[in-house]
């Protein structure tokens, strides 16, 4: 869990950096496919709205649009 | 076994935050960007990403399989998982990774976690505040060290840890719905949320004379080519991706088991893992080092020496140069250190979960009891880690459990998969009510490419490493006798494990024959 900080540095790299096109293109590549994988699965999950019952003990299916008793 | 009826999870999202809680640990705010860094910058993503792809979401599938094919004979617990899926003696005392390690893992994290608590509490009460790097360094060394009294007495640590493991153990006394479930539907909103504002408070910075956070972004992504072929950075990219998604602890394959095997696993797992990373490569890679950076300098921050002196010390003093004076400071502290508590008590949670499904359901014990034994335990061997902390025990705890013995219960499900219960079969089962049909190829990663990624992992460690570990070469003396102690102390927690596990599967070849009697003599 120590790890060094900066193994870099002390191999005598460079003490100021600059945002090179490079550098923005992977920080803003690699988080958009993060945010993208993400915003997929739970897009996916509130899509489908699977009938969640792990007891099997609920009733067995979502009550279906429409024919939910209204009470009234 | 327990006859018992099993708990179950109230709600498919609360499952998927309590799985990313135990995922989302101190490793994506702290190590991710410090692995970055060190090993290619921008580069690193790239075998990261292979790494995610080959090793990280395979294993996370298979483990998530595992769990929920255990579940469905009621084994909460690996050594249980792993008898049902190969009908050999032995499978069941190789279980016994998958139970102790996570416990000593839990620990020592709930160790640090505590350390965390405190800084949430001296960052409300500004009792850092005026002091430079140095001086927090000590601060934190008082209080981390329980014979150091020079800033806080020896018992301010402990009394952290103490509330630390309360709060655990009321929530595990809960249960799975009601405690884990609850903490993971607060918590987990919250820690996004600080991450968020943390995130933005950083990057709208203004520049200093020393640094500025563009100028530590680039230091994290800044792409070095010349690295990408160098061995070193593809352990160290496999490496973290397997802290980060919590492969090889057990924790995953405990949360699975409470779900039926109607329930989906293929595409609930993968949000998850999504989760994760989200909170890994946007949250982490954008808070600590350029907020340090922007303080320290890129030159400044080689005086950093390690993971909590970056998370801990070098951010206690950027939070006291934020504008907005010391209110500003004091808030934004607050939110850091009570973010990384919320990411590491999740994850404890999550590591003693094992342990507890295990005694509850091979020794019909109730879950308020475990509860209370696993915190007793954890007071007990947690009081180790602090006395001897400057001894080098928790590193060592931390190498062999929390780094090495990942790695070898993680070959060891991969090879009972693969050649005991059949990769093929276990696809199927993977399948059974999934959301999300996962594509072949992961078929033949899991079936070729996994074993053999592991297998190079575990003789790549042997050949460089092992020798020079074990014999503690470069260890000052005096702290051999207490390194070569905690390693024990490991050594008995697993045989205590495997006797335990010999006593509940003696239990339930008593219980079977007396059922069989009690359901004769009804009969007649």
């Amino acid at each position: 869990m120590n790890v060094p900080v900066l193994m870099l540095l002390q191999e005598a790299a460079p003490t100021r950096f600059e945002l090179t096109a490079g550098a923005l293109a992977f920080m803003l590549v690699s988080m958009a496919a993060v945010t993208a994988l993400a915003g997929w699965c739970f897009s996916q999950i509130l899509k489908g709205r699977r009938h969640f019952d792990p007891d099997g003990t609920g009733p067995a299916h979502s009550p279906v649009p429409g024919k939910v008793e209204s009470g009234r | 076994m327990s006859s018992a009826k099993r708990e179950h999870w109230g709600t498919r999202i609360g499952l998927i935050l309590a799985m990313a809680g135990n995922a989302v640990g101190l490793g994506n705010f702290l190590r991710f960007p410090v692995q970055a860094a060190n090993n290619g910058g921008g580069t690193f993503m790239i075998p990261y990403f292979i790494s995610l792809v080959l090793l990280g979401l395979p294993l996370m599938w298979l483990e998530w399989g595992i769990g929920r094919h255990g579940g469905k004979y009621g084994h909460g617990s690996v050594p249980g998982m792993f008898d049902k899926m190969w009908r050999h003696p032995v499978a069941k005392y190789l279980g016994v990774l998958g139970l102790v390690m996570p416990l000593v893992v839990f620990v020592y994290y709930t160790v640090i976690v505590g350390w965390l608590l405190g800084f949430s509490f001296f960052s409300i009460t500004g009792s850092y505040f005026g002091l430079d790097a140095d001086g927090v360094r000590a601060f934190l060394t008082s209080f981390q060290d329980i014979h150091d009294s020079s800033i806080h007495g020896g018992w301010v640590g402990f009394l952290f840890y103490g509330i630390t493991v309360f709060m655990i153990v009321w929530v595990l006394s809960r249960g799975i719905s009601k405690g884990i479930e609850k903490l993971a539907l607060y918590g987990m909103p919250v820690l996004f949320l600080f991450g968020f504002i943390l995130m933005v408070r950083v990057l709208t910075l203004p520049a200093t004379e020393v640094g500025s956070p563009a100028e530590g972004l680039a230091f994290v992504w800044t792409p070095r080519w010349d690295e990408l072929w160098d061995a070193g950075i593809w352990l160290a990219a496999a490496g973290q991706v397997f802290f980060t998604l919590s492969l090889g602890m057990g924790s995953i394959h405990t949360y699975a088991s409470y779900l039926s095997k109607e329930d989906d696993v293929t595409l609930t797992g993968l949000a998850t893992a999504s989760t994760n990373e989200f909170a890994e490569v946007v949250l982490g890679g954008t808070i600590a080092i350029p907020a340090a950076v922007t303080f320290f300098g890129v030159a400044g921050l080689a005086t950093v020496s390690g993971t909590f002196d970056l998370g801990i010390v070098a951010m206690a003093v950027v939070f006291q140069g934020l504008p907005g004076g010391q209110i500003m400071g004091q808030i934004a502290g607050f939110m850091w250190y009570f973010l990384l508590f919320i990411a590491g008590i999740t994850s404890s949670v999550a590591l003693a979960s094992p342990a507890m499904a295990f005694l509850q359901e091979e020794f019909g014990l109730k879950r308020p009891q475990v509860a209370l034994g696993v915190g007793l335990l954890a007071l007990l061997l947690g009081l180790a880690n602090i006395w001897w902390y400057n001894m080098g025990w928790l590193g060592e705890w931390d190498y062999w459990a929390g780094t090495f013995g990942l790695v070898v219960f993680a070959f060891v499900e991969v090879m009972i998969v693969r050649f005991a219960f059949g990769v093929d079969r276990f696809w199927e089962e993977l399948h059974e009510g999934a959301d999300l049909r996962v594509p072949e190829f992961f078929r033949f990663v899991l079936k070729w490419l996994s074993p053999a990624f592991l297998t190079i992992l575990l003789v790549w460690w042997g050949w460089t490493e092992a020798r020079g570990i074990f014999v503690m070469e470069g260890v000052p003396p005096e702290e051999v006798p207490w390194r070569w102690a905690s390693r024990l102390t490991i050594a008995a927690m697993l045989v205590t494990g495997m006797i335990l596990i010999q006593r509940a599967w003696r239990r339930r070849a008593n219980e079977v024959p007396a059922r069989v009697a009690a359901t004769e003599g009804v009969v007649q």
